[in-house]
Parts: structure tokens; sequence; C-alpha cells
């Protein structure tokens, strides 16, 4: 452990010193891609038929698109959360493919998408980390490698477009099932006009003991992006996935809407890691689920920390006994900026578990909500859960609202629920500055100890990164008070 | 070093505390500052170290000739300045060895830091304090008992280096080996460069560590200012009769 | 039925509070009803309907509940028999009579209100009658309420409470009924508290188990004051009960202690919250609740901090005991902060009696029966420190198996 700490520290140091050195960390840059095809602005059953006529897709998906996008027409949009009415649902553009291009190998890819992944990064962790890659640029995946070993013990990875044309039968058999369009209306509408995402198969008995990534980014303006990731773990399998988002910076509102579908077999592991960071005028409605069956084990973790307006619960159904999960997640509200995020732990069975850590920090006007639903239903007796909500407020006019709900319809459950909001203490403040750190320094430095719990559950790239970012908007802040 | 502090008065929550406060502390000296409770002795350390909560109303604090007396908490820190708090509190989840670095690194600018060695140095100074190496990975302070706190403001005084140091109820919640210890750190670290100024209700520490000058403060200002004897005698007959000498 | 609210306002043109009820009227036509569902599974926790609270604004208080009569006891009030209270310029009569006789000191308060609920609109709107009370300035008094209702009648009411500067008032007030009628049966109780008052509101509600109930305790803060407000709630078939301050002043501090007793078929959800306004304020909720048999609790608390409230403190903390495999329970607490400079904390827990401390109690030679039932007793004893003896001993009671 003590070199895990040692290196951490070393690019915290790096990190403040950067940060000293370098104004200029922003993801602030976007390049000039063309898209060969592109549906147009607005939806309509004319637009999904093309959607689907374009990528060949077999008839019963076609069906459950036009299925999918009645449900879409049918639903309002939400008014219980944050504020949506900015998403302009006519002049989006609901389809367009980057380029004809599909890498296996770094060489391939086309400089100028290269370029923009170097300075994401990409490159570095495929190098150190990575078993596989797949970057999703604009709609479609143009990166994709898998390394041999795995694909030897049969795990397939790959975009979920080329696994409908390889394994229909196997992703018919997961598409729609744990996120059915019915759940809500960005559900409805990624499920109409789904491209790209990812396809993951571990089979059983397998366990990948490395992470395997992909790298997600909005291009284009006012391009919304739909992409659909299954992941599934057989039977006494284990994998761990990890998806990042960098997205550059636009004048205008875009709209993401993901479904992330986790079925975790009898005796699986799962665990699903992914940091956000879109620009902030992206509005960021993800659908993330998992079901859990017998022995099985679902852990989600983390970090939403860009973008105008992120919703987004990422749920376990714990559907077979002494199944469990875990949910540590870190949202960061920036000024101007709404996090509305949370968790969800359907407990089905007996002797099931949960536990849910939220941590939010809000910066200047930023406002962080958690929102979460703990069911325990009757008959998952001797189920347990645990939530705990710890909020930060930095600004006077930092906001954060914290609301849980907790339906318990079982006697011998046993729920607890905690949460606290406070901001940063003047005598801990003060501590570290008669040490020698300056204000922003030692702000900093409580603020990422506040999240200390949950950022060394990250990958230690994705816990530097948050570190960077926290920092970077610490810093942008000015003093503290 | 020398740190001299003229007319100093001082507020907390708009109550005065401290009432023209005078004191020169210099390199090479040893000054005890004892008082009954509640006379404003911990509010003196708080002053010194630029605590928010405390108001400056008059005065002046002066560092080797720098105005240091509205200067931030990491101004007065990097001017040399330490002090050990009577309460130490808990930063949650800041590791020790990150603190230290950084701090360090402010303190001594020219220096390289190489993070192995520097690690090395803390866990040394561990063993010195009396602290289990495994608190390097732990946070500040947290989940630390008394004792353990009082500890650790040693250790930092030993790993940062100041030159002029404040230590306000370092005796207290001591046992009698901790404190025996505390007073040979403190005497081994002392030099013709370093300054202390030992604020303490008790005459406990003063016994392993004989100060050079004894200053009272009785109601917020200095009652009277004198030598070893001084501290004897309050400790034969307590501090009642200073109020009637102020 | 709205047509028929709509003209008994409108025939009711002569009525001092005419105005009040009309903008209140509107007020409910404005606001719209929630159209998103509580949870994933169901529209609403305790299924509530328009038509119940019409039925409660049409209704009346049954023949010889209404009749208002002078007392000279000290202590008074009863169901609807109000004691004027001797003269000390403490004033206790109907709203009726206060709308005659105190119609400046009523509108007075009724513009400090600060109301959102449509329900509670409704009632403000259309309630018939209810009891008014003012305690004027550094008065200090204590005054007993019985509330009294037959089961089979429906019926709004509205009560005021004015405690005007520097005052103190005691109040404990049952509300009971007789009968296995359906009636509806609301209630808009407001206590308006003038700067650095008091009051201590010790409320006991027994209603059948076949009324429908619906009930707004709302306390109005002015700078200083305090409010201490207890209450045990066991009766009702279907309720909504809302307990709410409103601490506008500086330096307020708001403290409730509140227990809720569900069993056979009862849906009860509580509401227990804050606004917070002012500097310097202080919330502290602290409820507790049973379920028993096939009943519903739901215990929601707001704290709402606004952004000028600087200096706030604001707890919420809820514990359900559910006692039984066909019982509901939950909790859904709110922590709504817009300032930093605040100390704000929930926690809300939902479990069955300890095996451990049952059989502790048990291997004392104690049978399985009293060693619940004093578990339950044990969980309610801190909510009712310091309350009113008739809560506790209306606790005891309601904790019984």
């Amino acid at each position: 452990m003590e070199s895990t700490y040692v290196n951490k520290d070393e690019e915290i140091d790096r990190l403040i010193n950067d940060l000293k050195s370098n104004g200029a960390l922003d993801y602030g840059f976007h390049d000039n891609i063309n898209p060969v095809y592109s549906t147009g602005k607005g939806l309509s059953r004319q637009v999904i038929e093309e959607i689907s006529e374009i990528k060949k897709e077999p008839d019963w998906m076609r069906r459950i698109r036009l299925h999918a996008y009645e449900i879409f027409m049918s639903k309002p949009v939400p008014t219980w959360g944050p504020d949506l009415s900015g998403i302009d649902w006519e002049n989006m553009t609901y389809y367009s493919s980057p380029d004809e291009v599909k890498a296996t190998n770094w060489d391939e890819v086309p400089k100028e998408i290269k370029d923009t992944f170097e300075k994401l990064g990409v490159p570095e962790m495929e190098r150190k980390y990575l078993a596989g890659s797949i970057a999703q640029y604009d709609s479609e995946g143009i990166y994709n490698s898998l390394k041999k070993e795995w694909e030897d013990k049969g795990v397939v990875f790959m975009d979920l477009d080329s696994a409908l044309k390889r394994y229909p039968d196997l992703v018919k058999e997961y598409f729609a099932k744990a996120v059915p369009p019915s759940d809500n209306k960005f559900a409805a509408l990624n499920v109409a006009v789904w491209s790209g995402g990812a396809f993951l198969y571990v089979p059983r008995g397998v366990h990948v003991d490395m992470p395997l990534q992909t790298y997600f980014r909005i291009n284009g303006e006012a391009t919304g992006q739909f992409e659909h990731t299954i992941v599934v773990a057989d039977e006494g399998s284990s994998v761990h996935y990890l998806e990042g988002c960098t997205a550059p910076i636009y004048s205008k509102d875009s709209l993401h809407a993901a479904i992330v579908e986790y079925y975790v077999m009898k005796n699986a592991h799962g665990r699903y890691t992914s940091v956000q960071n879109w620009s902030n005028s992206v509005y960021n409605m993800p659908t993330k689920r998992a079901w859990v069956e017998e022995n099985g084990n679902m852990e989600w973790v983390g970090g939403s920390l860009g973008s105008k307006v992120t919703m987004i619960y990422p749920s376990s159904y714990l559907r077979g006994r002494n199944a469990t999960t875990s949910n540590l997640n870190i949202a960061l509200a920036g000024p101007g900026t709404v996090k509305d995020t949370g968790a969800k732990a359907i407990h089905m069975a007996p002797n099931t578990s949960s536990k849910i850590i939220a941590k939010s920090v809000s910066l200047g006007d930023g406002k962080s909500i958690y929102r979460g639903l703990v069911r325990i239903n009757k008959d998952a007796v001797n189920a347990k859960s645990h939530v705990q909500c710890d909020a930060l407020l930095i600004n006077d006019e930092s906001v954060s609202y914290t609301m849980p709900h907790d339906e318990i319809y079982e006697p011998t459950a046993n729920f607890t629920h905690e949460a606290t909001v406070g901001k940063i203490g003047t005598e801990e403040l003060t501590y570290l500055r008669s040490r020698g750190l300056s204000e922003d320094e030692a702000s900093s430095l409580i603020v990422l100890g506040f999240l200390d719990d949950v950022m060394k559950e990250i990958p230690m790239e994705f816990a530097v990164e948050m570190n960077r970012l926290v920092k970077l908007e610490m810093s942008k802040m000015g003093a503290v008070g | 070093m020398i740190l001299e502090i003229k007319n100093l008065s001082a507020s907390v929550e708009d109550k005065p505390i401290l009432k023209n406060v005078n004191l020169r502390i210099g390199g090479g000296e040893i000054h005890a500052l004892m008082g009954p409770n509640g006379a404003g002795k911990s509010t003196l350390g708080n002053v010194l170290i630029g605590h928010p909560d405390y108001k400056i109303t008059g005065g002046q604090i002066i560092l080797d000739g720098k105005d240091i007396t509205y200067a931030t908490p990491e101004e007065r820190a990097r001017a040399g300045l330490f002090l050990a708090f009577q309460s130490p509190v808990a930063v949650e989840g800041v590791r020790i060895s990150t603190f230290l670095r950084i701090a360090y690194s402010h303190l001594h600018p020219d220096e390289k830091i190489v993070i192995a060695d520097f690690n090395k140095r803390i866990k040394e100074a561990m063993k010195t304090v009396g602290l289990d190496e495994s608190f390097i990975s732990r946070s500040v302070n947290d989940g630390f008992s008394g004792g353990e706190r009082k500890r650790f403001e040693i250790l930092q005084m030993l790993i940062l280096k100041p030159k002029m140091i404040v230590l306000d109820e370092i005796d207290s919640g001591l046992d009698v080996d901790a404190l025996r210890m505390v007073a040979e750190q403190l005497k081994k670290y002392f030099s013709k460069d370093v300054g202390y100024l030992i604020i303490t209700h008790y005459q406990r520490i003063l016994k392993d560590i004989e100060p050079h000058f004894v200053h009272v403060l009785v109601n917020g200002t200095i009652a009277m200012d004198g030598d070893r004897t001084l501290s004897d005698k309050i400790e034969e007959n307590g501090y009642d009769w200073l109020k009637e000498v102020a | 039925m709205i047509e028929q609210i709509r003209d008994m306002i409108n025939e009711r043109g002569y009525d001092r509070l005419h105005e009040y009820r009309q903008e209140n009227f509107i007020q409910f036509m404005k606001t719209p009803p929630q159209i998103w569902k509580e949870s994933p599974t169901r529209m609403r926790y305790v299924e509530f309907a328009d038509d119940y609270v019409e039925k409660m604004v049409l209704g009346r208080q049954e023949e010889g509940n209404g009749d208002y009569r002078k007392g000279s006891e000290d202590v008074a009030i009863v169901n609807g028999h109000v004691y004027v209270y001797n003269d000390r310029g403490i004033i206790v009569s109907s709203m009726r009579e206060a709308e005659e006789k105190h119609a400046s000191i009523l509108y007075d308060y009724a513009g400090k209100e600060y109301v959102y609920d449509r329900y509670e609109f409704l009632i403000n709107a259309g309630f018939h009658d209810g009891l008014f009370i003012y305690v004027p300035k550094g008065m200090s008094v204590s005054i007993d309420i019985e509330d009294y209702a037959s089961s089979t009648s429906s019926f709004a009411e509205k009560n005021m409470i004015v405690a005007d500067e520097g005052s103190h008032l005691k109040i404990f007030r049952r509300i009971s009924g007789s009968g296995t009628g359906n009636g509806y049966q609301g209630d808009n109780t407001y206590i308006f508290l003038g700067k650095n008052s008091t009051i201590e509101y010790n409320q006991v509600q027994d209603r059948p188990k076949t009324v429908i109930g619906l009930q707004f305790i709302r306390t109005f803060m002015d700078d200083y004051s305090s409010a201490r407000i207890y209450h045990a709630e066991n009766g009702y078939d279907r309720s909504i009960i809302v307990t709410e301050s409103y601490q506008y002043g500086n330096g307020t501090n708001y403290q409730v202690r509140g227990v809720s007793f569900t069993r056979s078929l009862q849906q009860m959800d509580l509401r227990d919250n804050t606004i917070q306004i002012g500097t310097h304020t202080v919330a502290d909720i602290y409820i507790r609740g049973i379920v028993r048999d096939r009943s519903l609790t739901m215990q929601r608390g707001n704290i709402d901090i606004r952004e000028m409230a600087r200096h706030a403190e604001g707890y919420y903390d809820t514990r359900i005991l559910l006692l039984s495999k066909e019982a509901f329970a939950n909790t859904k607490p709110a922590l709504l902060i817009n300032n930093n400079d605040v100390r704000s904390k929930h926690a809300s827990a939902i479990s069955n009696i300890d095996d451990q401390s049952l059989f502790y109690l048990r291997s004392r030679g104690i049978d399985e029966e009293t060693a619940k039932n004093m578990i339950v007793e044990g969980f309610t004893e801190h909510v009712v420190e310091g309350s009113d003896e008739r809560i506790k001993e209306a606790v005891v009671r309601f904790s019984g198996l």
C-alpha cells in the first residue's frame, strides 16, 4: 500500500505545480471532423427507420427502436428534478457517423482524432493499464482493440453495433432487458436511436483481472450521443469495466442519454467505474442499471464532474439470495451547474445487502442533489442497507439538497441512512495554513480529504484526474468563503 | 530571530480579551507565559498565528523586523513562526505524509524533497516522539488520542524546523514519560537561533526546561515579568496575590 | 363540487374574511396537482384525492358541537365549547366570533401566512369555523383544548393561535372522536409567534380509525421566538399530517418531538418540515414511528435552509420500528441547503425490535410480550421527555401491543 500512497502523493505534488504554472489545463478543444452521414435535425419515425436501415440491423431491433420511439413521444419531460427546458429537442441531430474507419491498432487511427485522444491521455493509459479499449467518437466506435489472451478465453469486447452483427442472439438476450424503454423518457430515446456503446461478455469462471475501458466524447455541435452498453459477467466470472468521459466546450446545449445494462450472474463479481467530465453545455441523462443474481456482487464507482445538468442514479436490482452491491459516488457541482445524482438499491431476495456512499461538493452557485431509493421488498429477509451522504458547500451561495427515499416492506430488514452538510471548517483551514499551506492548497486538501473514502476506490489515473479537476475548480473559485 | 509583540490588543466575538500585551522574544531565549484560566493565554497563541476568529484591535506583531500583524497564517508560518496548538483539530482524509511535504516545500522552498527520503525522516521522527510508523498514512490528527495529538505537534516542529515556537499548553494531557520526551526534544532542538514561548497554566514542564524569562498574564494584560523565581513563587502561592499587584 | 365551494364562498360576501377566502381559492385553483409518482411503484404513499378535501370544506360539525359557549374556568375550551378567558386581555373564541370582534388582528396575522399546499389553500378558502386564541404581550397562559368530533361528520376547521411579543403559551390539545363513521376531517392550525414569545404545543391525536384526516400545523416565527411541539399521532384511517415551521425571524428556535402509531390498515403520511429564513435559526426535529399489522407509515421531513439563513442549524432524525411482516415503513428525509454557513444533518433508520435487547430482557425472566412492549416504550421515551404528562400517558397507551 505504501508505494501507492507515495505515487499518489507524487502525482498530487506534480499537479499542484502544474496548477501554479499552467492555467490551460481545461479540455477546451475540439477538432474539425465532417460526419459522413447524419440524419439531420429532429426526430421522427422516418429517422428511426433510416438509422436502422443504415446500420442494416435485424428486424427485431428495428421494431424495438420504433416501439421505444412511441414510448419516448408519449412520456413527458420529467419535471420533478432539475430544469430541463433548455434541451432543444427539435434542433438536435439524433444520428451521425463520423467516418467509415474502424481501427484495431493505434497507428490506423486518423491523425486528427488521435491528436484529440492524445490530449485526453488515452494512449498512455492504454499502454500502462488497459487490456482493451474502444474509444467512442461521435456516435460510432472507431477504435477497437482487444488483447488476444482475453479473446482466447472467450471474452467478447467490441462496440455494440459490431456485436449485433456478429452475436445477434447474444445481444438480443440482454438488450433492453434490465433497462426497458418504458423506464423513463431518456431510456426510451436511447433505445430508439442508440448508436455505439460497448458489448462486453465474460464467460463462466473467467476472471478479467485488468480493467477494460472505453473513452467517450461528444463531438459535433448539438449532437446527441446515445451509446448503449451491455456488460455480462457470467456465472463465477469477474470483470471491471471503466468508462471515462470528457467533452469539448460548445456554446449550444447538447444531450447525452446513455444506457448501461450490467448483468451479474450467480457468484459473479462486476465493477463499473466512470468518471464524467462533460463540458458545461451538456445535459447528461444516462440510465445505468445492474441485475445481480445469487451471491453476485456489483460495485458502482462514479465521479460526476462536468456537464450543465447531470441526472444519474445507478441502480442495483438484487435479485438472488446473498446478492450484494456498493455504490460510491462523487459529484462536483461547479458554478452554474446542477448535479442530480444518487443511487438505487432494490432488495428482492433474502440476505441481500447494499451500501451507498455519496459525497458532493458545490462550488459557486453550483447545486448538488442526492436523490436515491432503497427499497427492501417483502420477503427480502435479513436484508441490510446503509446509506451515507455527505455534502460540502464551498461558497456562500453554494447549494446542496439531499433527498433519499426509503421504502421498507420487510420487518427483519435493517436500514440506516445518514446525511451531513457542512462547509470547510475554519479550524481545519487555519491549522493547515499555520503550517505554511496557502488557502487554496489547504482548502483543496480538505476537499480531497473529504472525498477520500470514495477516491481511494477509484483507479489511480481517474483519481489523479479527479484531484486535478478538484484543484482546478478550487483555484478558479479563488478564496474560499 | 526576534518576535516582538507591541501593545497588542485582541478580541473574540467583539469581547476584548487581550489588552496592550508587550513581549520580546529573541533567538536563544526561552520564555514562559503563565496565568490563571481565562487570562487570555490561548488567545495570545491563536492571535500570533492569525486565527480568523480572533480580531486584533490594536498594536503590532513583528517577526524579524517584518510586521506580520495582519499577515495570513501561512505567511506567518513561512516566516518561521510555529504554534503547537492546545487542541489540534482533526483534518479528515488528509494524509500526514502529504500534509508535511507540502508544508515543508513552502517553508524551505530552496530544498529539493525526495519523497522516499522525506518519508523516512518522518518515520524516524515518529519513533523519536513515540508515534507508531503506521501513522504516516493516517489522516492528520484523525482518531488520535489527546496525547498522540501533542506528540504529533512536536513531530511537526522537528520536521518543519521553525525558528520561533509558541507552545500552547503542550504539557496538558501528557503523562510523565511523554512530558519528559517533549522536554527532551525541546531542549535538543533549542539553539541560539531558536526562541520558545511556552504557554502554561502549571509549572510541570518548567521543571524540565528552565525558562530564562517568566511573564504572567492576568485579565489579558501582562501583570508581571520576572525570571525563574517568579514561576516558583506562583507554584507556592498561586495567582491570587498577583491580582492585587495588578 | 368545486363549483359548490366557489358559490359558497361567493354567497358569503358579507364575511369579513371574504377576500382572504377568495385569494386562497384562487391559489388552490392555480396550484397544479402533483403529477409525478412518489415512488416507482406508487403514485402516492397515502392516496388522497381532491374530493376528500372538498367534502371537508362542504361539511359541518354535527349539531350540538357547533355552539360555542362561555365558561368561567381559567382552563378553557371543549370541543367547540369555548371559554372566553377572564379579563387579562386573553381572547379565546370561535373564528366566527373573532371575525366579528377582532377582524383587525385576524387580518394582521393572515398577512404573515406562508402557504403552498393546494389542500391547505382549499381549507383556508372554505373552512367553516375554528378556534381563535390571542395572548397579549408579555402574558403567560396555559390552555387546554378538547377537540372532539363524531366520526360521521365531515368538516374543515381553521385555528389561529397568536402569541404576541414576549408572551408564553402552553397548549394541550386532545383531538379525539367517537363512532365508526367515514367522515372527512380537515384542520389548519396556524401558530403566530411574536418577538421573544414562546409556545409549547402538545397534541394527542386519537380520532376514530375510520375517518380520513388532514392537518396542517404551521408555526410562523418572529425574531427570537421559540416553539416546542410535541405530537402523538394515533388515529385516522388515512391521513396526511404536516407540521412545519416558517422561521422568518432571526434567532428562532423550533423543536419538534413526534411519535406516530399505525396498525390494522391505517395509512399515515407524516411530514415534519422546517423553512429557515432568518439568521441564527435552529430547528431540531425528532420523530419516531411504530408500524404494525398491515399499516403504512411514511415519515418525511425537509430541512429547508434558505439563502439568507446564515449561521443556521437544522436537524432531522427519524426512526421506525417495523413490527409486522405485512407493514410498510417509508422515510423520506431531505436536506435543502441554500447557503454554506449551515450545520445540518439528517438520519433515518428502519428496523425491527433488536433481538439482542429482547433476549437480554427475557433472560431476566420477562415474557416476550412484555419485553417487546418495554422496548417499544423505551423507543419512544426520549421523544416525550419534557412534554405534558398527558402526552406521556397517551404514548404509553398507544405503545401497547
